[in-house]
């Protein structure tokens, strides 16, 4: 019997438009090249792994905006690694449907299988392995249905896109094929290839065949809140059972800096403390400066961030941007005991916050534009 | 609320110095530089600490570098000061960031410090606590000071700076707060509205806008350009589709093609055959021996001349024996035409008398039957028995008539017809050839043709040189006469007579006819060549029965419609791709365009949201403003204008407040009758009517809250007259009587000089 190796990777997004970007124009293109990059780089670890299959676990092609140029590279990428079997079940981003480019079927590589809304199983009798799968037929799939147990034949792999949902969750409000741990530990699965979260994961159900669920998480950074290293795996199944190896294929990591800056008297002395944290990052990686903490209230910041971002600019950094979350250094409780206009006001716009405190931030942002105001007209 | 006693460890030039203060008007009277406004500071310092107010981190004040102890580094000092007569002792070391603050209880001899809340820089709040005022505004109520007025500042500011001076005073507060409206203003105006296009928010959202509609532009582009991907791929699969039909029906049509072909080789053969058949005798036709022959008769013709060159008379020869053939001719003519003209006048002789008798014997057989009728009819009137004969003779000549008159001479007349017409066409030909024979030689008599027969004999005779060769000549015509002839007559069925020139144009024409039939031949067998080459199989064969000639149109217009529209349809994919590729190129900006658009999307929301902050900013403001303004503004108005009228001598006695336009002040001139702005004073009345605002200001609060805070002056009166002085120091020495401590600084000894003069009680503070 073969070994069964396999890559399995999900929401690569390809051509989705890069999100939260505050940079160039040039620097977006650049970035939405890095996702391609990415793809090419997962095909290469399939090479070098010499894996039989590769698991796309849905989210691959962004539905609407997927360039046709795109999907010629997919398929020439797919045609270069004939020996792996190639298994897509179809997210709720690049739904199966006719307007998609997966559609028909047949234009795609041999070696490639689109999986449709139903389940369908596949045996390899070389491996002595069946993978079932199925996929998104349009965005939103409310309904938990089944796989089928008839064609349980050898060793087991799942691949689906979903919400796994532990024990306690319900699946009342999940719109993306909700997938019940409870449900699965019934299956004699080995593996359970899943997409729809961008975040890693790795879960051991507690069954008979101790089935490895797993997320590999986004290849590639989509959102400030993917930062770091991103993945695939590498799995194989062998007798022993299933073994896992992350391997990091990022072209660029999303890294969000968070700067204490309570401390810094002046603009210079902000810039250095972000000179100081950008020391120990890989300057092609992508970084989200936040600035933190209570600064003085006779310095605008948010002018400041405009002489930061042209300094910080010089250090050759592919991609950055500032976000102000620090604070003026007002004492409020100190300004709501004062008799005069400022403590009125202060205690107006606390009053308003109470009331409203869904609107906090907004009020938040008003009580400190109008204290600067006032501050300033002293 | 009073000061009782300062002592300042380290403060600015202070080092171990002690200062006394009692109830009522003390006066500090010292030269510039001499430490006065240290003194004041010293004791907000001291009440307050050496932090800036109203900021969570710990930060100097801004004159805490200024007032550094100039010998020794303990900055700080204590102070002992009264709050409704309780006393207490405050104690600080103001050198930060070791700064410290300790409050005791002089009454109780206790450390109370514990028992005051601490701000977000851990400062317990004495003051705060105590009489309810921070640092600034403490400062704000209690000091007064002329250098509120910069005088390095331009004089059109100043007018303003009054107004900003007296509303201070009037509240002891950042009441009015319309500079700082209109800074939020001009931050609202600054982020300006969504439509107005010079504006952040209105270029931002405009751009936003068109990013917008790019986008979903692109984004029906992009349905299209998908449909159209999915069009082409489908017309891709239907071309090669049809490419399969075309290929189907091509094999066809090769096997109608090889089938018609073959039926092109059957006509050949066909062809062969008949060509074969009707110029077999051309197969054993040599072209050399033709030009043989012909190179033969040209011999002929040549020894032909050559013979007539040996008469004198030139062609006699050959005139003697055509004119000999031709007499024998005409000879037979004449015989043929007499022959004929015999047989024709017998036949002619025949038909005439033919048909005399026909017509008597008709006549007769008619007459005859007609008289027997007759007799028929008399007999069978007169007597009938006798009637069957003239019937039976009436009927014989009937039948005799009928039979001469329309079937017995018949066929009769028709031979001698035929006949006749026949010896007639063959007179009418003797009489041409004769007419032509006679034609020939001029004449219409055989006598006139013998007497020139005779005479060309004579001459012949006579003239003949050399009849050896003459003979010789004669005789190689004559061989050769019969060699082409024996040759020719293989291959001319009908040859005509002998014309050396008419025979040479013959073995031409044979030639001729030779190589087109060869030519032919060759077409032909090339043409079988090459079917052959084809190599038509026996399926073939068998294929042809199968193709009818509906069949064979059927499969070529199949073959012609998959053609055409293998043709539409590859023109249309070519267009399709060349679309598509324009489309692809044009439609690979979307994800980028998207994303711009939600930069710009995230830029409009962030001037919005900083729009509405300021708004909202503006508003709650406004809103605080309005409220102190009728909480306060009009319970002040009656105590600031009761001491405007004590400090002004009863000058003014009424001030006048706007407070919905913010706070305007007015006041009312006896001399003119009319309000004036305070602004439209003089300077000296100006400052008569802040002091009397503060005056106001502090009784007021003092009538709230029972708490009587003390008014310090820092060289205020030197602008003042003397009797404006006067009239300042008395109500200085009032307000002292109501219980408030009144600390005054002065350069100048005319305030003491006053006091005395006026007999009020004071205090006076020795700096040394």
């Amino acid at each position: 019997m073969r070994p069964i190796t396999w890559i399995h990777t999900a929401d690569l997004h390809l051509d989705q438009p890069v999100t939260g970007w505050h940079g160039s124009k040039e620097k977006a293109l650049k970035r939405r090249e890095d996702y391609r990059e990415t793809f090419r780089r997962i095909i290469s670890v399939v090479k070098q792994k010499n894996a039989s299959f590769l698991f796309i676990a849905g989210d691959f092609l962004e539905h609407g905006f997927v360039q046709a140029g795109t999907v010629h590279l997919v398929k020439e990428c797919f045609r270069e690694i004939t020996d792996t079997r190639v298994f897509i079940s179809p997210g709720n981003h690049d739904p199966y449907r006719l307007d998609s480019f997966y559609h028909p079927r047949e234009d795609w590589p041999k070696n490639v299988y689109i999986f449709g809304n139903k389940w369908e199983s596949l045996y390899f009798e070389e491996y002595n392995v069946t993978i079932h799968g199925r996929g998104f037929t349009d965005y939103v799939e409310t309904e938990w249905i089944p796989p089928p147990t008839s064609t349980l034949q050898g060793k087991q792999i799942m691949v689906v896109h979903g919400t796994l949902l532990s024990t306690l969750s319900s699946s009342e409000n999940c719109r993306y094929f909700p997938i019940h741990e409870k449900e699965l530990v019934g299956y004699p699965f080995d593996y359970v290839a899943l997409g729809h979260i961008h975040k890693p994961s790795l879960a051991l159900l507690d069954n008979k065949k101790k089935t490895r669920v797993c997320y590999p998480g986004s290849p590639e950074a989509l959102s400030w809140k993917e930062t770091g290293e991103r993945f695939v795996v590498y799995g194989t199944l062998t007798d022993k059972g299933v073994a896992v190896e992350w391997i990091p294929v990022h072209s660029r990591a999303y890294e969000r800096i968070n700067c204490d800056i309570s401390d810094c008297e002046s603009r210079e002395k902000i810039l250095q403390l972000v000179k100081d944290k950008l020391r120990s990052y890989d300057r092609k990686n992508c970084f989200q400066i936040v600035l933190q903490g209570r600064y003085p209230t006779y310095l605008e910041l948010n002018r400041e961030i405009f002489w930061l971002y042209e300094q910080i600019k010089e250090l050759d950094v592919f991609h950055f941007s500032f976000i102000n979350e620090g604070t003026p250094d007002f004492d409020l409780s100190f300004y709501s005991q004062q008799k005069g206009v400022v403590g009125l006001f202060v205690r107006k716009m606390e009053e308003r916050m109470q009331c409203n405190p869904e609107k906090k931030a907004e009020y938040e942002l008003a009580l400190y534009k109008g204290l600067e105001a006032l501050c300033s007209n002293k | 609320m009073q000061i009782n006693r300062v002592k300042f460890r380290g403060f600015g030039r202070w080092v171990n110095k002690e200062f006394q203060f009692r109830e009522g008007i003390n006066v500090i009277e010292a030269p510039n530089e001499a430490g006065k406004s240290t003194i004041i500071q010293g004791i907000f310092s001291l009440l307050y600490g050496p932090k800036k107010e109203g900021v969570k981190k710990q930060i100097k004040a801004d004159w805490y570098q200024q007032y550094l102890p100039w010998m020794n580094s303990d900055y700080g000092g204590e102070i002992e000061y009264s709050v409704q007569n309780h006393p207490y002792r405050l104690v600080r070391t103001l050198l930060l960031p070791h700064d410290k603050a300790q409050l005791n209880d002089l009454a109780m001899g206790l450390d109370i410090s514990d028992r005051f809340s601490m701000d977000a820089k851990k400062d317990r709040l004495f003051l705060e606590e105590q009489i309810g005022f921070s640092h600034d505004s403490m400062k704000r109520i209690a000091y007064l000071s002329p250098r509120f007025v910069d005088e390095g500042k331009e004089e059109h500011n100043k007018q303003s700076q009054v107004i900003e001076r007296i509303k201070t005073a009037l509240y002891g507060q950042d009441l009015d707060v319309q500079p700082v409206l209109k800074q939020l203003e001009k931050k609202i105006n600054e982020i300006g509205h969504p439509k107005s296009d010079t504006k952040k928010l209105g270029i931002a959202t405009t751009r936003c806008n068109e990013l917008e509609k790019e986008v979903h532009r692109l984004k029906s582009d992009y349905v299209v350009l998908v449909e159209d991907i999915q069009y082409c791929s489908e017309l891709k699969k239907k071309i090669e589709g049809l490419v399969a039909e075309r290929e189907e029906l091509g094999r066809e049509r090769g096997r109608i093609y090889r089938f018609q072909q073959n039926q092109k080789l059957q006509e050949a053969h066909l062809k062969i055959q008949n060509l074969r058949h009707q110029y077999e005798i051309l197969d054993q036709f040599n072209e050399e021996e033709a030009y043989r022959a012909i190179n033969k008769l040209e011999e002929f013709s040549r020894l032909e001349k050559r013979n007539l060159a040996l008469y004198d008379y030139e062609g006699d020869a050959v005139n003697r024996h055509r004119l000999e053939a031709d007499i024998a001719d005409i000879i037979l003519f004449q015989e043929q035409e007499k022959t004929v003209e015999i047989k024709k006048r017998e036949v002619d002789q025949q038909a005439l008398l033919y048909s005399g008798k026909k017509t008597i014997f008709i006549n007769g057989w008619l007459i005859t039957s007609l008289l027997s009728l007759l007799g028929m009819v008399i007999a069978f009137m007169w007597m009938p028995s006798i009637v069957v004969l003239p019937a039976l003779v009436a009927c014989f000549s009937s039948y005799n008539y009928y039979r001469l008159l329309v079937s017995g001479t018949q066929c009769d007349r028709e031979v001698l017809a035929k006949e006749g017409e026949q010896l007639a066409r063959e007179l009418e030909r003797v009489s041409v050839l004769k007419k032509a024979v006679f034609d020939y030689w001029s004449t219409d008599s055989l006598a006139v043709l013998y007497a020139k027969l005779n005479e060309m004999r004579r001459v012949q005779s006579v003239e003949v040189e050399d009849p050896i060769e003459l003979g010789q000549n004669e005789q190689k015509m004559e061989q050769i006469h019969q060699d082409v002839k024996r040759w020719i007559t293989t291959f001319l069925c009908e040859l005509p007579p002998f014309d050396s020139e008419q025979w040479i144009r013959e073995i031409r024409l044979l030639i001729h006819q030779a190589k087109e039939y060869r030519e032919e031949m060759y077409k032909l067998k090339l043409l079988k060549a090459e079917i052959n080459k084809e190599a038509i199989t026996t399926n073939v064969e068998e294929r042809i029965q199968h193709f009818s000639l509906d069949e064979i149109r059927n499969i070529e217009d199949a073959y012609n419609r998959v053609e055409r529209e293998l043709l539409e349809k590859k023109e249309e994919h070519a267009k399709l791709e060349g679309k598509i590729e324009k489309m692809c190129e044009l439609v690979s900006v979307l994800p980028l365009k998207e994303t711009e658009w939600e930069i710009g999307r995230a830029e409009v929301a962030e001037l919005e949201r900083e729009r509405k902050a300021y708004e909202l900013a503006k508003e709650v403001l406004q809103e605080a403003v309005l409220e102190l303004q009728e909480n306060i503004g009009p319970k002040l108005i009656p105590v600031a204008s009761k001491w405007l009228k004590m400090v002004s001598d009863n000058r003014y006695d009424t001030l006048l407040i706007n407070l919905h336009r913010g706070v305007h002040l007015n006041v009312f001139v006896p001399e003119t009758g009319e309000n004036q702005p305070i602004c439209m004073l003089s300077k000296g009345a100006v400052d008569q009517v802040i002091f009397a605002l503060r005056l106001s200001l502090l009784q007021f609060y003092a009538n709230h809250t029972s708490l009587f805070l003390p008014l310090i002056l820092d060289d205020y009166f030197v602008h003042f007259d003397e009797v404006r002085i006067q009239n300042a120091l008395r109500l200085l020495d009032t307000f002292a009587i109501m219980g408030h401590q009144v600390i005054l600084c002065t350069c100048h000894k005319r305030e003491s000089s006053v006091l005395d003069r006026l007999g009020i009680e004071y205090y006076p503070i020795h700096l040394r």
